[in-house]
């Protein structure tokens, strides 16, 4: 026994040396959620899908609200369409999230009506999209190195962290310390019009007719308000789309305004909506604001929370 | 719990430090322990049914005891029918129920009826088919006196659920497994070693070639009208190296963890793709299974040694039900068929056992007719799995047909090089090795410690450069 000991002890250095300075190389660059699992809990969080991932960067809202007397650290916990809808797998993982001792706290929910409804076309595996989402089977989310993401949720070899496959790198995507999905895409005219009409198209044929307005994603969207209320200041956003996306939020939910200022009120929180300016705002794909644009929308929500104080 | 998870990787050292140090002073302390942890790995999937599998094994094991202690022949009967029933009842209602009800509606259908089936919203617990056959060989075994039973159902209840072979085989015989599991264990370095050498190779056939052809094979299938012939042959070859690769894999990360823990498990494929005959094939693919129905349903109706006609019903027979164990589909009972027809000409030609030893024991490489024959064997094979892959008959026929057009001779349109490269690796260790228990066995064997260890190194660097994406054992389903 002691003999297999040894030697095990022995065979293993190598594997396991290489093993931890491959968890601790995972950075910015691993893929687009990793980052996010590895900090403390957080005080300040902003919330949605990949429109919110994108495009509410943390560090303007952070220099906005600390230059008008508001000590804020945020953090970006968005994450992706199908992912971090609102529902039970993303209210669970948010409260593993959320510094329980948080006190004045700014807390942005971005909303649209995919976030809200559920998609019966997304099912893997013959489960619900709520069902696979990591969110739901991730335990620790507040861990660094994150060891059970990257080797349970990361979906390409573990070596490759270490060792990039070339032919696949893409530079195309960072993530920021702080929850910020930074893209970096050509926004020639022609590439911007190309990914809007793939976009808009695949939303149209597949995501649109799949998706019905879901009252359980609704309610968590109700109790994930509850929850942050306790913790801070609440604010609801609808971010800027192109208009042909909005033109198929219209179909999808007619009144989801209305029913985001309704809660708002019930709630006692804000609701933020940014109609469609095709002038005003620029996009990546017609859905995620290029990040110009998202320092400016998040310039915006900054000054809409001073207003509420 | 999947062998290939963190998880499992947390559990089985602490299994490993509380068999070989804790508890190794007592055997007793050592089953309860193996036991509960067992028990505790099942549950991880879903705990409800761990309630299943405990009523299942203390059926059997009380009505081992009965059809012992019992004086009377019909007593004895009684009691395995009793048994036999309430176990194949549970596999019928979880795995066969919406099957039946199905295949009715769709019968009364073809005359002109109007059937309105109710069907069952029930998840088919993991395993059921393995833990059930286990416990059924356990009292056939008893009723035929080839064993006595135990009396001590902790030791029955390990021999059921023993976590490595609990959830996807093989499926052990208590003639082989019980005793011992009531021995004491000694740690014997050279058999941990050779364990530890198997869970590696285990896991590179799983995540490296089953994982990575999945992706490909998925794509495939599911939108093979898309692709010509050559595309749809390279899928089905694929497909063939996937469910090899995964099942395979299972059995030897399973049979080395428990040879890691003193026990040895029943070998469950020894090389089946090197077969120069179908009837070949079958004595090294899923051996335990193959067994099973020779022991327990061939030789029982009469084997191959009735007449012709005899041979041809019991060589369906068994081949329909081996089918059917797989899955409540008529794709499993078609493919099950289509290896009946297979075999036939072989068994009739009394040709069956004309390939006992292994390919080219003798020399590096197989004559030219061996490796036709292997050739040949593979791609009947291969043509059955494609019934064993596809989701129904309609599928199947379709990619069938799609296959053998004249596209069959183009360019494929998908083909991955760096997966070609991993199974042309795979195959040529497995070559090298095919006279051990598994392809890794003895290669190296003789080797100074820094090659070997080179070798062991190279082989995890392949596991975590190019693991594909996890996909779960294909025979967990079952």
């Amino acid at each position: 026994m002691k003999q297999f000991l040894k030697w095990l002890t022995l065979f293993m250095l190598l594997p396991v040396a290489v093993f931890v300075i491959t968890m601790y190389r995972a950075d910015g660059r691993t893929d687009a959620f990793y980052l996010r699992f590895t900090t403390p809990p957080q005080s300040s969080l902003i919330l949605g899908t990949s429109r919110a991932a994108q495009g509410i960067q943390p560090h303007v809202l952070d220099s906005v609200l600390n230059a008008n007397g508001r000590a804020v650290t945020s953090f970006n916990y968005s994450f992706a369409i199908g992912y971090s809808n609102y529902g039970a797998a993303y209210y669970g993982s948010v409260r593993k999230k959320l510094d329980p001792a948080a006190q004045n706290g700014v807390f942005i929910l971005a909303v649209d009506p995919w976030s809200i409804a559920s998609d019966n076309g997304s099912v893997r595996a013959g489960k619900p999209e709520h069902e696979w989402t990591f969110l739901r089977t991730l335990n620790f989310v507040n861990m660094d190195p994150n060891v059970e993401y990257l080797m349970e949720e990361y979906d390409k070899p573990i070596l490759n962290i270490l060792v990039p496959d070339p032919r696949k790198v893409d530079d195309r995507l960072l993530l920021h310390r702080d929850g910020w999905l930074e893209t970096n895409l050509d926004l020639s005219p022609a590439a911007v019009a190309e990914r809007t009409t793939k976009k808009v198209k695949e939303y149209r044929d597949t995501r649109l007719n799949s998706s019905t307005p879901s009252p359980w994603r609704l309610g968590y969207l109700e109790m994930t308000v509850d929850l942050l209320q306790k913790h801070g200041t609440v604010i609801l956003v609808r971010l800027p789309v192109h208009s042909s996306m909005m033109a198929l939020e219209d179909q999808l939910m007619p009144s989801f305004d209305r029913t985001m200022e309704l809660l708002a009120q019930r709630k006692k929180v804000n609701y933020l909506s940014f109609p469609a300016n095709d002038r005003e705002w620029s996009f990546t794909d017609g859905n995620h604001l290029i990040p110009r644009d998202g320092a400016k929308v998040t310039q915006r929500i900054a000054e809409e929370i001073l207003a509420i104080q | 719990m999947l062998f290939n998870t963190l998880e499992f990787a947390l559990f089985f050292p602490i299994v490993f430090v509380l068999y070989w140090f804790v508890t190794k002073r007592s055997l007793r302390l050592q089953n309860v322990m193996l036991l509960v942890m067992s028990y505790y790995f099942y549950a991880q999937w879903d705990w409800r049914f761990l309630f299943l599998l405990i009523f299942s094994t203390f059926l059997d094991y009380f009505s081992g005891l009965q059809i012992h202690r019992t004086p009377t022949h019909a007593m004895k009967r009684v009691w395995l029918v009793i048994s036999v029933g309430i176990n194949l009842g549970f596999l019928g209602v979880f795995k066969y129920y919406n099957f039946f009800a199905d295949s009715f509606a769709d019968l009364v259908d073809n005359f002109g009826f109007e059937a309105h089936p109710v069907f069952l919203s029930v998840v088919l617990p993991v395993g059921i088919s393995f833990y059930t056959f286990h416990g059924l060989s356990y009292v056939f075994d008893i009723y035929y006196d080839r064993i006595k039973p135990t009396t001590d159902p902790v030791d029955y209840a390990l021999f059921v659920g023993f976590f490595p072979l609990l959830v996807a085989g093989p499926i052990e015989r208590a003639t082989h497994l019980l005793p011992q599991i009531q021995s004491p264990r000694q740690f014997d370095l050279a058999k941990v070693v050779d364990g530890c050498k198997q869970v590696l190779w285990g896991l590179f056939k799983k995540v490296v070639i089953a994982d990575n052809a999945a992706e490909i094979v998925n794509l495939i299938f599911d939108g093979h009208q898309g692709y010509g012939g050559s595309t749809l042959l390279y899928g089905a070859v694929l497909f063939a190296f996937q469910i090899y690769g995964d099942f395979s894999g299972y059995s030897d990360i399973a049979l080395g963890t428990a040879r890691i823990l003193g026990i040895e498990l029943l070998q469950n494929f020894n090389f089946p793709y090197f077969s120069r005959d179908i009837a070949e094939f079958w004595r090294r693919w899923h051996i335990s299974l193959s067994s099973w129905f020779r022991d327990y349903v061939y030789i029982p109706l009469g084997g191959s040694r009735g007449g012709t006609w005899m041979k041809v019903r019991n060589t369906f027979v068994i081949f329909l039900v081996s089918g059917f164990w797989h899955g409540a589909n008529w794709t499993f009972i078609v493919w099950g068929a289509l290896h009946a027809v297979f075999f036939l000409p072989v068994l009739l030609s009394g040709k069956n056992r004309s390939n006992m030893s292994i390919v080219a024991e003798h020399s590096m490489l197989p004559s030219l007719r061996e490796a036709f024959n292997m050739a040949l064997t593979f791609f009947s094979v291969v043509i059955a799995w494609v019934f064993f892959r596809a989701k129904d008959l309609e599928h199947a026929f379709a990619y069938l047909r799609g296959m053998f057009s004249p596209t069959l001779f183009t360019k494929p349109a998908e083909f991955s090089l760096q997966l070609a490269a991993l199974i042309g690796f795979f195959l040529l260790i497995e070559w090298v090795g095919r006279r051990g228990k598994y392809g890794l066995q003895h290669i190296g064997a003789t080797w100074p410690r820094v090659a070997r260890w080179a070798m062991y190194y190279g082989i995890l660097f392949l596991i975590f450069r190019f693991t594909g994406k996890s996909e779960t054992f294909i025979y967990f389903q079952f």
